[in-house]
């Protein structure tokens, strides 16, 4: 009797083991951005695979450190943020994703009044680099550039690295700044050929560079088509990239007076964005009489505004 | 008197140790330091200065509380083990001078292979003309007396349980204490009043590692030298819990039948 069910034991391990490979479609769909299958035959592969995405985490943190001038931060907890605690918030709020960041971070080291510690408090305070910082700066950008690249280097499939990357070279030395950025982007999109977010950036760096709109569209073409493909693995962030490509694509075509593919684009990103105010009007414009009047305001402006800050910018240029 | 023993036992285990050849481990662990200093030159240093410092700071300190922790947690049960603890014993001193002598010695060892190893990363930096601040001696003195307390809990450690416990303990409280710190400080301000005086004996009772590294001023610009009466604090919080883990080891070996 016990031999039987050792012997059931066993055959039902064995079915399991056999039948688990026909999962492999289910948990890891043709399309999605995967690492290389490699890592999946070699042990030697899967561990250098493993240490090059710890080292990458690892520098991406340091990163973060040393734009606070070395002041450890850490994301309020959900029982703190439950419990009404506000982050330190910024003083430079030169970009709305660092602004969101802030409002959500707090030292590691409490302050004096949050801390039980005492004396003890006081010692970790005075050694180590640690200030007040409510409403803080950030140490200048450009300093992290190298990090940027050798975490990529590092870890080619490290999406962040290379988007955080950019719009930093973007946002220093002019054009040279800009040049480089696509450069890098490029070189990012050619060790991730699907992905959404380098896709995005690409088109959004060359239409908010006053290039022409021509040179865009492939790329959020591109994005869309791949976050299509992706939909269901796509995380927040894939997900915020390719809402923002449908925008740009709509307000790209409404610049340039293809209202029928502007629609056409607005319509397929509200089936999967259904609450997005941009890419409702965008969809719908308003009637004849009222877009007359705001031609002036709206008459092929530079660049188009894709943010949605709770009510439509789609007509605000700047 | 009682100093001259210490001294005598702290000599043996320096003699010890280079008998065993530890240090040629930490020779060895430098040799590595340069060599990765080396590959981060080929890629290239301009702009990882703050990279290459914080590197060489954090490899330095935890090398030499890797060392601290396997030569502290063998001292004891090394002489056990090969039987030269019984003439040690039949010699006029007392098991408590035995184990300071091993703490001294322990320590002694520890901050030769610190020493050591801060000469090679402060030569790599500098080979990148990467400048040292004021602070970074500051960091050395400081670190150097937290190593004294991991070589104290160590040895400690190793009377209550086999080296190779002793030793993973050790590790454990080396590399998790700072992050059990972390969560009993995020907890705290939720707790309730039992809760929270739990938190602050666990608290008290953990070996604070982290105060004794100041990495992060060394690392990052514009932080100057730390004041006085803060090394001075982590000076006398050192010497009572080593003192604390000395008492701890004795306790037990005083009465151990070996």
């Amino acid at each position: 009797m016990r031999r039987m069910a050792i012997g059931m034991l066993f055959g039902a391990t064995f079915l399991v083991g056999f039948a688990a490979s026909g999962l492999r479609e289910t948990v890891r769909p043709e399309g999605t951005q995967i690492r290389p299958e490699v890592a999946e035959e070699s042990s030697a592969a899967s561990l250098l695979g493993q240490f090059r995405t710890s080292l990458s985490a690892w520098l991406w943190l340091r990163t973060d450190l040393y734009l606070h001038g070395g002041v450890e931060m850490r994301a309020l907890s959900v029982q703190e943020r439950a419990a009404g605690r506000e982050g330190v918030g910024g003083a430079d709020h030169v970009h709305d994703a660092m602004a969101k960041h802030d409002a959500n971070i707090v030292t590691v080291i409490p302050s004096p009044e949050r801390d039980f510690r005492g004396i003890f408090g006081e010692i970790e305070r005075q050694k180590s680099a640690y200030r007040d910082m409510r409403q803080h700066t950030h140490a200048d950008p450009e300093m992290t550039l190298p990090l940027f690249r050798l975490m990529t280097w590092v870890d080619p499939p490290f999406i962040a690295g290379w988007t955080n990357g950019a719009q930093i070279m973007a946002g220093s030395h002019g054009d040279e700044g800009v040049h480089k950025a696509q450069r890098f982007l490029e070189d990012g999109l050619k060790a991730n050929p699907i992905s959404v977010e380098i896709l995005t950036d690409l088109g959004t760096l060359l239409v908010t560079e006053d290039r022409p709109y021509e040179e865009a569209i492939p790329y959020y073409r591109r994005a869309i088509e791949a976050g299509k493909r992706q939909w269901n693995h796509l995380g927040e962030n894939g997900q915020e990239s390719l809402r923002f490509a449908y925008r740009w694509l709509s307000l790209i075509y409404r610049n340039q007076g293809s209202l029928t593919e502007r629609r056409a684009v607005a319509k397929e990103g509200l089936e999967l964005f259904p609450d997005d105010g941009v890419l409702k009007r965008q969809a719908n414009p308003p009637p004849l009489i009222l877009r007359s009047s705001q031609r002036e305001s709206d008459a092929m402006p530079q660049h188009p505004e894709p943010h949605d800050h709770g009510h439509d910018h789609a007509g605000h240029a700047h | 008197m009682r100093l001259k023993v210490w001294r005598a036992l702290a000599w043996g285990t320096l003699l010890e140790s280079l008998r065993r050849k530890d240090l040629w481990v930490v020779a060895i662990l430098g040799f590595l330091i340069m060599l990765f200093a080396g590959a981060l030159g080929v890629f290239g240093i301009d702009g990882l200065e703050i990279f290459a410092k914080d590197l060489g700071v954090t490899v330095l300190g935890g090398l030499s509380s890797v060392i601290a922790v396997l030569t502290a947690s063998r001292a004891l049960p090394d002489e056990i083990r090969q039987r030269t603890l019984y003439p040690l014993l039949a010699r006029p001193i007392s098991r408590f001078d035995l184990l300071a002598g091993k703490l001294l010695g322990c320590t002694l060892v520890t901050w030769i292979a610190f020493a050591m190893l801060a000469a090679l990363t402060s030569l790599a930096l500098l080979s990148f003309r990467i400048p040292l601040e004021p602070v970074m001696l500051q960091y050395l003195l400081v670190k150097a007396m937290g190593l004294s307390v991991v070589c104290a809990v160590s040895l400690a450690l190793s009377v209550y349980m086999t080296p190779s416990a002793a030793a993973t303990l050790s590790f454990t409280l080396l590399f998790g204490s700072g992050m059990l710190v972390r969560a009993l400080l995020m907890s705290y301000e939720n707790a309730s009043s039992g809760a929270g005086l739990l938190y602050k004996a666990i608290y008290a009772l953990l070996p604070q590692y982290g105060l004794f590294d100041l990495g992060s001023r060394v690392v990052n610009r514009g932080w100057g030298p730390v004041p006085f009466w803060v090394v001075g604090s982590l000076a006398a919080y050192a010497a009572l819990y080593g003192l604390a883990m000395l008492a701890l080891s004795w306790h037990k070996f005083h009465r151990q039948a070996v």
